[in-house]
């Protein structure tokens, strides 16, 4: 019997082995000589980690890809004419699914991802889908009921708050775990050194410009306990930004801006606050957690070394780490659709996506975030990207086919909330604007399945998880 | 005298086909710009009046229904497209009022002799000739609220940091104000040139007649200049309501809208909502818009003025 047993585990050991292996099976050059055409979202990724790993798989597999990087709001303008045209040039796309995914997905522009993924003869053996993608990534994948794998969600770049260490400790400051601690800290280190009665350092710094608010608020609204939409009784979509909660989020997150923050800040983007936080012009910064790298560079930052990352605070509601992530698809109508597979088949491998996560890119492999060879930015930044990627679900934007009029009337809500700041005016102006959302879902989204990304997929965050990016950096006993 | 036949072919062409383009030579010679006009300038008109007649959505419904007029009506029942008339005549007019009047300031300036006149006369010009969203970038750090050099300025006179581009009530001045700047110069080139090609006997009448400097400005030089302000008010009030690139560099169509024009308006409607028959009924109505502004001014410039 031992004996058996024992040839069991040896065959079976054998037949892993065998499969562990099956990656050398994937011809890497069966498509040499082939041209991609990519279309990508200009970010701190591109030049980290997509410029140089292209070159290595143009050595290695003899595909050349040609990448076409333009803003976001030009890529995606590029991306739909090109799909509409039903382009055949276009072969690899970046798409978040939680901002056009609905849209690709439902006129069937992008290509069914699922025949290549078991291919043996275009995908590792070792490739892992899904099994080795953390759930946050997972979440965002579809947003249809009944969608295909029509995308690799590859990176869990995660809205987080950037935090001065230096500024706390200096000042004494409890580092936020919640919603009043969070104003608390915003009020003492807003820092008018001079008294000449404006402040050298303000407490806090978001986006506080229309529409790009939404990303930055997301986790505000649902830790407040509010959401962008609810589910009625009747099983009706429609708009949440009006409920008592949501309107306590906006008025709180537009009293931050009002109050801690530069008055910049309303009409800065993302770049020019992520300036203004590198000079160290501002305690705490919501941002995406990528812009650690330029605070964090000492050619460019005057704040090397002195910032980390740590979760957005707990509120009535909750912990919701917002999770935009980053997809990668094919067109429907490339001509090479198996070359494009086997890039990005390629470019998501293991040990690629490593190189990625130790170039701080925050990526979507479980094993990333564990091989003993990686080693994030600050231990803070570290814990609080993992617990995000983890937890996290895509709310930046609210979910809806017709984003880009949705974002804007959630967008002017928030130019209420941070003008005026009276609770009655922020309340007419939800009012208003869900309205105008509920009858745009009625109207864009009647009889298609769009689920979205919806918060109930994600899962609660355990007890204490808030405090150990704080306690991974030795901030946790400030303030007492 | 004896007559050298010509060759049947010259170059190889065929001498009835060299006589057939002889004869129809009008038709020939225009061939170029019909099929041009009609490539780049017919084609797309009919395209964008069929758009407008449809539900056509770029993504969503790529093959649209036929609505008739249901767009040109339905653009006057959005608030936004309303306000966004508004704002583009708002702009238009102040803007180019602003600039026509330091424009004839300056060309009188320049018009006049003193030192290191073409040195400045250059300078004047520079805005002119640089690209809109270059100066666009240039003016949003002008426009910071703190660190801006406007607000640097009217801190050192004892004046509160104006919000320029941040409050909805002071953001379309702002960009009327970078109108004004970048686009002054060419109406001083215009009318500086009509200043110049005036003739000197009128003026010389009135100054024997006794007549003071602003009579003769009033009721001999604008008079004499009447068609050089024609062409530079119907130019600039053209490009003026169709103004894009630095409304959308440096706000956006924000705060709130509040510079959101109709250009600006279609532009959404398009490319960020995806509503490309609205878009296109809006387009129309734009380009209804921009008809009737220059009939305006065309009729105010044949119009017979009495002084």
């Amino acid at each position: 019997m031992g004996r058996k047993l024992h040839s069991l585990v040896l065959a079976t050991t054998v037949a892993v082995g065998i499969t562990g292996t099956a990656s050398a099976d994937v011809n890497w050059r069966q498509f040499e000589g082939s041209t991609l055409n990519a279309a990508f979202f200009t970010a701190n990724y591109i030049d980290a980690w997509w410029r140089p790993m292209a070159k290595q798989f143009q050595k290695e597999t003899g595909i050349k890809v040609k990448m076409l990087v333009l803003q976001a709001g030009q890529i995606r303008k590029k991306q739909d004419i090109m799909l509409a045209g039903k382009d055949s040039t276009l072969d690899v796309l970046m798409l978040q699914m939680d901002n056009r995914g609905g849209k690709l997905t439902a006129a069937g522009h992008l290509e069914d991802l699922t025949p290549y993924l078991s291919d043996a003869s275009l995908t590792p053996a070792d490739y892992d889908y899904p099994g080795d993608w953390l759930g946050g990534c997972i979440n965002t994948e579809r947003v249809i009921k009944g969608q295909s794998h029509n995308n690799i969600v590859w990176s869990a770049q995660a809205q987080l708050l950037h935090i001065r260490k230096d500024l706390f400790k200096k000042y004494n400051v409890k580092v936020p775990t919640n919603m009043a601690e969070l104003e608390a800290a915003a009020k003492k280190l807003t820092i008018d050194e001079d008294g000449d009665g404006k402040p050298e350092i303000y407490g806090f710094l978001s986006r506080g410009w229309g529409r790009l608010t939404t990303a930055s608020f997301a986790s505000y609204l649902f830790n407040h306990g509010g959401s962008w939409f609810k589910t009625t009784a009747d099983g009706t979509k429609v708009s949440n930004i009006n409920s008592k909660e949501s309107v306590d989020a906006f008025e709180f997150y537009g009293r931050l801006i009002r109050e801690y923050a530069p008055k910049s800040a309303l009409s800065n983007k993302p770049p020019q606050n992520a300036a203004l936080y590198a000079a160290g012009k501002a305690a705490m910064h919501q941002e995406l957690n990528f812009w650690h790298g330029l605070s964090d560079n000492p050619k460019k930052s005057r704040i090397a070394g002195k910032s980390t990352v740590i979760l957005v605070p707990e509120g009535p509601g909750g912990s919701f780490p917002n999770l935009p992530t980053t997809s990668i698809a094919i067109s429907k109508y490339s001509e090479k659709k198996k070359a494009a597979w086997l890039y990005i088949a390629w470019m998501t491998q293991k040990h690629i996506m490593l190189k990625g996560q130790n170039a701080a890119v925050p990526m979507c492999r479980r094993s990333a975030w564990s091989d003993p060879t990686y080693k994030a930015p600050t231990p803070g930044w570290g814990s609080s990207a993992k617990h995000a990627a983890d937890y996290g679900i895509a709310i930046a934007k609210p979910q809806a086919i017709a984003i880009g009029q949705m974002r804007d009337a959630a967008g002017e809500v928030m130019n209420i909330a941070i003008r005026n700041g009276d609770r009655a005016a922020i309340q007419a102006a939800a009012d208003k604007a869900a309205e105008f959302m509920t009858a745009l879902v009625a109207k864009t989204e009647t009889g298609m399945d769009f689920i979205g990304v919806m918060p109930s997929l994600g899962k609660r965050m355990k007890p204490g998880v808030q405090q150990e990016p704080i306690a991974a950096d030795g901030l946790d006993k400030l303030g007492q | 005298m004896a007559i050298t036949k010509a060759p049947s072919s010259q170059h190889g062409i065929p001498r009835r086909l060299v006589d057939w383009i002889d004869r129809h030579m009008t038709v020939v010679f225009n061939i170029p710009t019909v099929v041009f006009l009609f490539g780049l300038v017919a084609f797309p008109v009919m395209l964008v009046l069929l758009t407008s007649m449809t539900d056509w959505q770029l993504i969503l419904k790529p093959d649209p229904d036929f609505v008739g007029f249901k767009n040109y009506l339905s653009a006057w029942q959005d608030p936004r497209w309303i306000n966004a008339v508004g704002h583009t005549f708002y702009y238009a007019i102040v803007s180019v009022g602003g600039q026509f009047v330091l424009g004839m300031a300056t060309a009188l300036l320049f018009n006049r002799s003193f030192a290191g006149k073409a040195f400045y006369r250059s300078v004047w010009m520079m805005p002119m000739l640089s690209m809109s969203v270059a100066i666009s970038l240039v003016w949003i750090l002008f426009f910071d609220y703190a660190y801006g050099i406007l607000n640097l300025g009217l801190d050192v006179i004892g004046i509160d940091p104006v919000e320029w581009t941040i409050d909805p009530n002071w953001a379309m001045p702002s960009l009327i104000l970078v109108g004004i700047w970048h686009h002054t110069p060419f109406m001083t080139l215009i009318l500086l040139s009509g200043l110049q090609s005036l003739p000197q006997d009128p003026f010389e009448a009135a100054r024997i007649d006794g007549a003071s400097r602003w009579q003769i400005f009033m009721h001999v030089t604008l008079p004499l200049m009447r068609a050089h302000i024609a062409v530079a008010l119907i130019l600039r009030s053209i490009f003026g309501v169709k103004e894009f690139d630095t409304f959308l560099a440096i706000t956006d169509a924000g705060p709130m809208w509040a510079t959101e024009t109709m250009n600006l308006n279609i532009y959404f409607n398009a490319f960020e909502y995806q509503y490309m028959g609205e878009a296109a009924a809006k387009g129309v109505w734009f380009f209804f818009f921009i008809l009737a502004v220059q009939l305006v001014l065309l009729q105010l410039r044949k119009r017979k003025w009495s002084y």
